[in-house]
């Protein structure tokens, strides 16, 4: 998995890559987080990662681009804080990006566009 | 303030009147991400230069990224309302918001000043936000917050990863502890020096049981269903909006050109350039299909917000069960322990608070010479904040009835020399009757009190007093005086 001219949220993948996602380093978060991958998700706890492998071709192809969102739940009116990491194949790029809540926001939902190299 | 002002503002209270409940919600979740939105995009401003402010200004206002949820919540408002100038009224009114504001809840006098400097490492772990301060008169008292040294370990690097909702976070999550110094004691009298001679007490809390935090057990079901049903709505809706900004030519144009605006605007031109990209945003016109994914993501976001205020507010009338201990370091007479249990709920369908403390405080060592208890008292008291009812551009009265009867089991030391004042054993009570007068969006409280007791600590003698005072909370003052 490679950045797109360092973008943390637009990402070059390969065609049988498996893409992890982990919420860490969480403050005031409700234990349930929302993984929309191309308009379909699961919900996970934040200690449970989210991993999907990408497949380009064949009769499972995914969408290129696909989109996959990662959705936090903020429990308190104020002070929450969160780190989301999705990282791919050993030896390249990790997108880490660090979110503290804004104000009483409630929820804060981060988008990653994924493109096939 | 000249007329077209005026009229700006006139017209924007109209729309805000007519706005439902549901748009206000709405607005108020878009006014604090865009809020966030606008002092990240300052915050690469100032610390970034060249191609990587570019890339992380493109990166936060994208999309792709953390700000979808502004450009489509901005849509949705925009979708709701009649017409565009409508929203640029809105906007406009919003001319003295300030980015990242503070939190406006909170009551009492602070000190601005500290006198003298904080020592270096309870200054460290102030600035790191391990520990927050507070100054009232000549006691400064820093609070220690398990959690937040965790996340000042977490960002320096001291620690790889952390949760507050671990079960050893959960745990610590309960204890608080804080410290207090006097200035007036020591050497350097009227100077913070942060050595032992100063501390005038040490308080360790702890909740047993804790209602009152959304993350409760209570809550959980709650959280389960409100999370599968519309937050999961507006998530997959906001998923599925991405790709309209990179199709569309029309939005495409806008994003970049929005874009460019952001990366050559002055950190002190973000929140207005921000803006101003939103109004326009607002005009565009959408495709058919991303028309509808909005108007149900803004019902979908509309029934989250409702849902999740409610559990909010059912925790914030949940119960809490704790304990304190305080050690009170005397000058001149023995230090004092204090063993107090704390209850707290609410009632009148969560619109008043009760709270009934009963404590004991023990003599830590005792004067030689001196024929007195290890026990120096016992007080139970309770307390009933019961709000009235708001008035229009006043706010909501508050009117609070508390008791206190003391039991002291021997005579009481004069502060500071040591001595027994004679005839002072026995039991005291303690009426209060008060009423807090708000004055609405100005963090100001006019506190109006009467208060009834048979005797003082030191004076056996019955002791009517009234009392008036003014009560600032300095960050929504100070969010007043700025321009």
């Amino acid at each position: 998995m490679k950045k797109i001219a360092g973008s943390n949220f637009n990402l070059q993948v390969s065609d049988g890559e498996t893409i992890s996602v982990q919420i860490s380093n969480t403050i005031k978060i409700v234990n349930q987080v929302i993984y929309v991958f191309n308009g379909s998700d699961p919900v996970l706890s934040t200690s449970q990662p989210y991993t999907r492998t990408l497949h380009k071709t064949g009769t499972d192809a995914d969408p290129d681009p696909s989109v996959l969102s990662a959705r936090v739940t903020f429990s308190d009116a104020s002070g929450g804080h969160f780190r989301i990491s999705v990282s791919g194949k050993a030896g390249e790029d990790t997108s880490v990006y660090d979110y503290d809540q804004a104000g009483s926001q409630a929820s804060e939902q981060l988008n990653y566009i994924l493109s096939f190299s | 303030m000249n007329s077209v002002k005026l009229m700006t503002v006139m017209l924007s209270f109209l729309v805000l009147c007519r706005a439902s409940p549901a748009q206000t919600q709405t607005s108020k979740e878009l006014q604090d991400q865009e809020a966030g939105l606008i002092a990240q995009i300052i915050s690469y401003k100032t610390t970034k230069t060249g191609s990587a402010m570019e890339a992380a200004v493109r990166d936060e206002f994208s999309p792709a990224g953390p700000s979808l949820g502004v450009l489509a919540l901005t849509l949705v408002l925009a979708r709701a309302k009649p017409t565009a100038t409508d929203i640029q009224a809105i906007e406009g009114a919003r001319t003295d918001k300030q980015v990242g504001t503070a939190s406006s809840t909170g009551s009492g006098t602070t000190s601005l000043t500290t006198k003298g400097s904080v020592p270096s490492i309870l200054g460290l772990a102030v600035e790191n936000g391990a520990i927050t301060q507070s100054q009232s008169g000549t006691t400064i008292t820093f609070d220690a917050n398990p959690i937040g040294i965790m996340k000042a370990l977490g960002n320096h690097g001291f620690i790889q990863s952390y949760s507050d909702d671990t079960p050893t976070t959960r745990f610590l999550r309960r204890l608080s502890f804080d410290v207090s110094f006097d200035t007036n004691r020591g050497n350097s009298n009227g100077t913070f020096t942060g050595d032992a001679q100063q501390v005038s007490s040490f308080d360790a809390h702890a909740d047993i049981r804790n209602k009152r935090d959304p993350r409760n057990p209570a809550y959980q079901k709650g959280w389960s269903t409100l999370i599968g049903t519309s937050e999961r709505g507006a998530a997959i809706d906001e998923n599925k909006i991405v790709l309209f900004f990179s199709t569309d030519p029309v939005l495409h144009s806008w994003l970049l050109s929005a874009q460019e605006a952001l990366i050559t605007a002055a950190p002190a031109n973000v929140q207005s350039t921000v803006q101003n990209q939103l109004a326009d945003l607002s005009k565009l016109p959408l495709p058919d299909k991303m028309a509808k994914l909005i108007d149900d993501y803004g019902s979908q976001m509309l029934a989250f917000l409702s849902n999740r205020d409610a559990l909010l507010k059912a925790a914030a009338n949940g119960s809490i069960i704790s304990v304190d201990y305080t050690d009170n370091r005397q000058v001149q007479s023995p230090d004092l322990s204090t063993f107090k249990l704390i209850a707290a709920t609410s009632f009148m369908n969560g619109k008043a608070d009760v709270t009934a403390n009963a404590s004991a405080t023990i003599l830590n060592t005792l004067p030689a010479g001196m024929n007195l208890n290890r026990l120096h008292d016992v007080q139970f008291s309770a307390q009933a904040d019961i709000p009235l009812g708001q008035i229009q551009q006043i706010g909501s009265f508050v009117l609070t009835f508390s008791g206190l009867y003391e039991r002291l089991l021997d005579n009481n030391f004069a502060q500071g020399t040591g001595m027994l004042v004679p005839n002072t054993e026995g039991d005291m009570a303690v009426g209060q009757l008060k009423l807090t007068i708000p004055v609405k969006g100005t963090g100001v409280n006019v506190p109006i009190s009467v208060t009834f007791a048979n005797r003082t600590d030191l004076i056996k003698e019955s002791d009517v007093r009234a009392n008036f005072g003014v009560t600032f909370d300095l960050d929504t003052l100070f969010s007043k005086l700025k321009p």
